[in-house]
């Protein structure tokens, strides 16, 4: 009974918007919303600040909406017209209170982890990690994170998002990748178990042995 | 480092960290099984990259059409907005003091116990099969209940009252731990007054699951799908309505669930009286839900979060009179709630008139045809019947 879920056609879909039509801008804007807001927040961590940037983007968005093409680009297009509005808003505001002077955006990830560590008591250990792997990262480390991992972005995408070039991030998420497989060597065991308290239902404690059993594989704990 | 290069860069691999469905972990464990060798690559990328999934904010419902609405309003004076300078800046240094506390906070989150389980509800039943409401007796009888409209009802001896007949169950049946499933397909709906004078009204597509005594303090019923209740007072036991993911609990009051399986979320709209909301996985720093009268609390089943606004009741209880009324409502979500009604299916030839929002009341007592007549006419479209189950909007 649950409604078939149709296949827009994207090229109309275009066509409808940069015409004008209010439709076509509605499901637009409910496509992005979540992610944009999200990633505003990131940005700088303040509801109204983001709402109101959002609204100036999606404004120019119809105002200039013949000059930019569909669909490869429009995600990081909004990103990216996000973030700069975002910048020159701060910048602008920062005449009128005293800020630090770098860093205006600090990208703050709000780690879910704990939060899917609900299972057990969160060991010492665990808390380490976490912490290790959060110090270890720095603000462009963490917006590249972001993009690349959560919002699905390519290396090209991210690129003219963050505002430098390609081989950048590249060479930037080879040196997460490497702080990762750190952590991992000398950390796997604690981290399997993590995975296991993540994966909840998979995990198998045999108390006598004091073993995870992951996909098969026993690792021993403790 | 390769090695975990080419599952970065593999979208599939990453849907299945960040966003997880069935089917992804059926692929990757299937391919865990053809790739023996990349088992502990494929492990460890998971659990490193899990560890940086962070907390993503949204804004709800109304925040979103709110401010869909504000856009729509300066593009069409095509104006930019005023901006107002606001004070940011203040709560920008509160901003890093809090998130500190935050990390602190879910540091020391722990788990509350968790409801005690119920008998598994039996899936057994085709909801959509085109049989007639269902009652399940405990000895594992089934009555059919041919009304579209059905009533159940108990006498004060225990027996129950089957639209006129009568049945007279077995006094052993009568045990609080004997469970009665009562089960209404697509386009049937029903009443049904429990052995404690509370009276329920169950939509389409429903199961209902209730003992046939109640005794021990306690009042607990178990609901898939959408049931208005009309609670009879009694202080002494609390009246706790289970759900998959949320539980309410009362002592005497009207209120409405909608908890479909298929939906989003699981909407509780309160008529009088008070209720509580519970999860059914708390956590230490879920709070229950409180509602007033006229509160409607929506819980969405991705997220997990509650929405809690005022909402016009007849909107969502006056489908037990059969009548539909919609304020606002996207065009989709009442094209669902017909199908369930009819047991039919409605498509479009144009998905995006789904999207269409509109304000009305439908008479569900008149025939289907005319119903779906006068929704297509609000629309200004046609409404196409292309046989007996399957209509499509043009």
């Amino acid at each position: 009974m649950e409604l078939q879920s149709e296949i827009i056609d994207h090229e109309k879909f275009w066509k409808e918007f940069t015409e004008g039509s209010q439709l076509a801008f509605t499901i637009l804007y409910n496509h992005h919303i979540d992610q944009l807001f999200a990633y505003g927040i990131k940005l700088f961590g303040n509801d109204e600040l983001v709402k109101d940037c959002i609204h100036e983007v999606f404004l120019d968005l119809h105002l200039h909406r013949e000059t930019i093409s569909y669909p490869r680009n429009l995600k990081s297009y909004l990103f990216k017209a996000l973030k700069s509005t975002i910048f020159r808003r701060l910048k602008r505001e920062r005449k009128y209170a005293t800020l630090p002077n770098d860093d205006i955006l600090i990208f703050d990830l709000e780690y879910s982890i704990e939060d899917k560590i609900i299972a057990e008591e969160v060991t010492k250990e665990q808390k380490q990690i976490v912490e290790t792997i959060l110090r270890k990262l720095n603000k462009d480390q963490r917006e590249i994170i972001f993009l690349k991992f959560e919002s699905g972005f390519d290396y090209d995408e991210i690129a003219e998002i963050i505002g430098i070039n390609r081989d950048s991030v590249y060479k930037q998420v080879y040196r997460i990748l490497k702080k990762l497989r750190d952590i991992l060597e000398k950390e796997s065991m604690v981290l399997f178990f993590i995975y296991s308290l993540l994966n909840g239902a998979k995990k198998k404690i045999k108390k006598d042995k004091k073993v995870v059993q992951i996909l098969g594989v026993e690792f021993p704990i403790g | 480092m390769e090695e975990y290069y080419r599952y970065i860069d593999d979208t599939k691999f990453m849907d299945w960290v960040f966003s997880p469905t069935v089917e992804l972990d059926q692929y990757w464990e299937a391919y865990i099984k053809e790739h023996p060798e990349d088992r502990a690559t494929i492990i460890k990328l998971k659990v490193a990259l899990f560890t940086f999934k962070s907390k993503q904010q949204f804004l709800n419902t109304s925040q979103k059409s709110n401010l869909l609405d504000n856009i729509q309003k300066s593009i069409s004076t095509n104006l930019k907005k005023r901006k107002v300078r606001r004070l940011y800046l203040q709560t920008f240094k509160y901003a890093a003091a809090a998130l500190l506390l935050f990390l602190v906070g879910t540091l020391i989150n722990i788990q509350n116990k968790k409801v005690e389980d119920w008998p598994p509800m039996d899936y057994s039943t085709e909801l959509n099969s085109s049989s007639n409401t269902q009652l399940i007796l405990p000895d594992g009888t089934q009555i059919n209940l041919e009304d579209s409209d059905s009533k159940v009802r108990y006498t004060k001896t225990g027996s129950i009252i089957v639209n006129k007949d009568t049945i007279n169950t077995l006094a052993e049946y009568r045990q609080p731990n004997k469970l009665i499933q009562l089960i209404v397909p697509y386009g049937k709906k029903s009443r049904l007054s429990l052995p404690d004078g509370s009276i329920v009204y169950l939509n389409a597509g429903s199961r209902f699951i209730y003992p046939s005594c109640f005794e021990g303090g306690k009042r607990e019923v178990r609901l898939l799908g959408e049931a208005f209740f009309d609670v009879a007072k009694d202080k002494q036991s609390p009246f706790i309505v289970r759900t998959q993911r949320l539980s309410v609990k009362v002592l005497g009051t009207q209120f409405n669930i909608s908890a479909y399986p298929l939906d989003k979320s699981v909407e509780t709209v309160l008529a009088e009286g008070s209720v509580k909301i519970i999860q059914n996985n708390k956590k230490f720093f879920n709070k229950d839900i409180f509602l007033t009268p006229g509160q409607m609390a929506s819980y969405d089943n991705e997220t997990g979060k509650f929405t809690v606004e005022m909402v016009d009741i007849e909107n969502h209880i006056l489908w037990k009179d059969g009548i539909l009324k919609f304020e606002n409502l996207e065009l989709n979500r009442i094209v669902k709630k017909l199908e369930r009604y009819y047991n039919i299916n409605i498509g479009f030839n144009d998905p995006l008139t789904g999207m269409v929002i509109i304000t009305g009341k439908l008479d569900l007592n008149t025939d289907m045809d005319s119903v779906l007549e006068n929704l297509a006419t609000t629309m200004s479209s046609e409404i196409k019947k292309l046989n007996d189950k399957n209509y499509k909007i043009m």
